[in-house]
């Protein structure tokens, strides 16, 4: 399934929250929820983020997975270098889901979901 | 309670320094929760126990354990994984969170849910492995002893997208095939019996994009369980319990007025067994395990205790079989193997037949003390007793006191303080590493004898009744000292009569009346075979004493004194290079 961008990249600090991504009920495979970081700024070390996956369950948004980025890290030779949350698709089919984020210092980055 | 799957699920982190994921619903109390990570580094950073923590929800949980780790690599690439544990506490939501990685990490993390009966001691083995292409990835074989479950986590380092797949006996948790992430996969397998595997993987062996492997692996038992069995009706019969294996302990514990027939026999009990019926009258209880890891207590409260027997093959703990009932009959305890103590107590007005008789009795003591106002054929005959053993009925008549080990390591006490105390005998074959004490104290003791093959300790009898007759201690070897010291009014055919004496030999009769006390060993010997470091000493202080002293010495060293102060009637000194004087004011017989 071709990307869908959830939030523009733009300079952004504080809590981000992204468009809600609904989840077609037959959805299948791995979904990534990631960050859509500037170049520059994923190789900067002063950078970090918090970066959640919330989904809705009436009436409340939960997390359930997330990760911690700090910039300027030696990254996965082959490996997509955006910090990314990766799970079964089909725990969250049917549903919406969100990406929540925490940007202590400001950086361009934007949120993008992505499924295959 | 046996393991089963709840629920399982995870996550992959890219360019990350920890990764959170939480459970997909409720964790339940009582559950197992297994969080299984693997993780790339640019740096070295192997895991600890702190790296991993509940970070939200409203579970309860207790002490995560890090069970097992590995970290291996070199130069800007490593490889770092773990596997950890904990007990859910209070149900509820759970997120579970692993942190502390180093800037631009790559994890996958698996997280499942496991019912079961689980403690602290959980982990029952590990393994860790790694291996280049085109080894299949493995974490080398885990063992369990009985049900329990196995869980690894294996990394598979590739240049593209790998197929990973599984042994066929374990299930998915959760992996990553992709190239976009970290390509690692988490398994489990539940075992319901002893068993050994490995949790591996038959591809991506032949892929040639693989090139290595790192995988850790644990197996966890559960936790013991228990079986109590408490039938409590008016009448309850044949209550039974026999599993095969029991992990836990057992209670059975009738309280009805008339309980009868109550059994329990497994095959295997880990824990310990109680067998308590309080009924008024109860028969025919018996505890028959083929072995008890534990302890094994057998005492039924009743006004009428009968036939109540504790016969397993191997007790590991200690036995303790306790009829207080007004009528306690047929109580016996016959185990192959004691490891423990035996406590055999029996203190109702009747005790008869009153039998502990284990072939090897291993690690504590054997106790044996019917109070009763009759204790009758009250017998102990195991084969071998590690521990100490104590006889002590002290009713008013103690007839047919046996006490028949073939091998004691520890101390023997015969102490029968009745009234009448007949045919006392301690008679093992060998006494290995304590002392013999035959303490008859009763006003008539008639016949008690001690005959021990060897005595590697003291061998003391002092009886103090009245009317003592035929004493006799008659071990073939003592390698302690010997005591006989009759203080009776009348003590009679007191013999003391061992073959071999390594230490002293005191025989000191003190009564009025002492007729045919005699000392005749073979051989005495001192430290070193040949010479006389202890005593020989007979001590005339009655009216009469018609006493023998034939030495048969073989080597007597310089220095060295017997005393005699006895009549002398034989002495033979086979060294025709020594001198022998006798002063005449003492009867001391000197080597110079």
């Amino acid at each position: 399934m071709p990307l869908q961008q959830l939030l523009n990249r733009a300079n952004r600090q504080g809590t981000a929250i992204s468009a809600e991504y609904n989840a077609p009920a037959n959805l299948t495979g791995t979904i990534r929820l990631r960050g859509d970081i500037a170049a520059a700024d994923l190789a900067d070390v002063r950078n970090s983020l918090s970066l959640s996956i919330e989904v809705f369950r009436d009436p409340v948004w939960e997390v359930i997975a997330g990760l911690t980025w700090v910039g300027g890290g030696v990254t996965m030779p082959g490996r997509d270098p955006q910090p990314f949350v990766g799970f079964d698709s089909a725990e969250i089919a049917g549903k919406r889901v969100r990406i929540s984020l925490s940007i202590p210092r400001t950086m361009r980055i934007g949120a993008v979901v992505e499924v295959s | 309670m046996s393991i089963a799957r709840v629920q399982q699920t995870g996550a992959v982190g890219n360019n990350a320094t920890s990764v959170t994921r939480a459970f997909l619903s409720n964790v339940t109390a009582g559950a197992m929760l297994v969080i299984l990570v693997s993780r790339w580094s640019s740096s070295s950073d192997p895991f600890q126990a702190a790296d991993c923590t509940m970070s939200a929800g409203t579970a309860t949980i207790g002490a995560i354990s890090m069970d097992v780790q590995y970290n291996s690599g070199s130069g800007s690439s490593w490889v770092a994984l773990a596997i950890y544990s904990c007990i859910v506490t209070g149900s509820g939501s759970c997120t579970m969170r692993v942190a502390n990685g180093p800037a631009g990490s790559y994890w996958l993390v698996g997280i499942a849910e496991r019912s079961g009966s689980w403690d602290a001691s959980r982990v029952e083995d590990t393994a860790t492995n790694e291996g280049d292409a085109p080894t299949a990835p493995t974490t080398g074989d885990m063992t369990s002893a009985g049900a329990g479950l196995f869980v690894g986590i294996a990394e598979m380092y590739a240049n593209d997208s790998l197929t990973v797949t599984e042994d066929g006996a374990f299930a998915l948790i959760y992996e990553n095939e992709s190239i976009a992430s970290l390509i690692a996969a988490s398994i489990d397998r539940i075992v319901s019996s002893g068993t050994t595997d490995a949790a591996s993987w038959s591809a991506p062996t032949s892929d040639p994009d693989y090139f290595w492997f790192g995988a850790v692996g644990v197996v966890y038992k559960e936790a013991a369980g228990n079986i109590v069995v408490t039938p409590s009706p008016v009448t309850g019969k044949a209550a039974s319990t026999a599993p095969t294996v029991v992990r836990g302990s057992i209670s059975v514990a009738p309280t009805a007025r008339s309980a009868a027939a109550s059994s329990v026999a497994p095959t295997v009990v880990r824990g310990p067994i109680t067998v308590a019926p309080s009924a008024a009258a109860a028969k025919g209880a018996v505890a028959q395990p083929a072995v008890i890891h534990g302890s094994l207590s057998l005492a039924p409260a009743a006004g009428e205790a009968r036939a109540a027997t504790g016969a397993p093959t191997v007790i590991l703990g200690s036995v303790i079989v306790a009829a207080p009932a007004a009528i306690a009959a047929g109580s016996s305890v016959a185990p192959t193997v004691v490891r423990g103590s035996i406590e055999f107590a029996p203190d109702p007005a009747a005790a008869a037949a009153s039998g502990v008789d284990p072939a090897v009795e291993a690690g504590g003591d054997v106790q044996v003390s019917p109070a009763a106002a009759q204790a009758a054929l009250s017998a102990t005959p195991p084969t071998v007793i590690h521990g100490s053993l104590s006889l002590a009925p002290s009713a008013a008549a103690a007839a047919g006191t046996v006490v028949a080990p073939t091998v004691i390591r520890g101390s023997l006490s015969f102490a029968p303080a009745a009234a009448i105390a007949r045919a006392l005998g301690i008679d093992p074959s060998v006494e290995a590493g304590g002392n013999v004490s035959v303490q008859p104290a009763a006003a008539s003791a008639t016949a008690a004898v001690a005959a021990p093959t060897v005595v590697r300790g003291s061998v003391s009898m002092t009886p103090a009744a009245a009317a003592a007759i035929a004493l006799s201690v008659m071990p073939d070897v003592v390698l302690g000292s010997l005591a006989v010291l009759p203080v009776a009014a009348g003590a009679r055919s007191t013999g003391t009569d061992p073959g071999i004496v390594l230490g002293a030999i005191a025989m000191i009769p003190t009564p009025a009346s002492v007729l045919a006390s005699s000392t005749d060993p073979t051989v005495v010997i001192g430290a070193a075979p040949g010479e006389i470091t202890g005593t020989l000493e007979l001590t005339l202080d009655g009216l009469v004493l018609r006493a023998r002293g034939t030495g048969e010495i073989a080597a007597i060293p310089e220095n060295r004194t017997i005393k005699i102060a006895a009549e002398l009637r034989t002495l033979r000194i086979p060294f025709e290079d020594r001198t022998i004087k006798i002063p005449a004011e003492d009867r001391t017989l000197r080597i110079s």
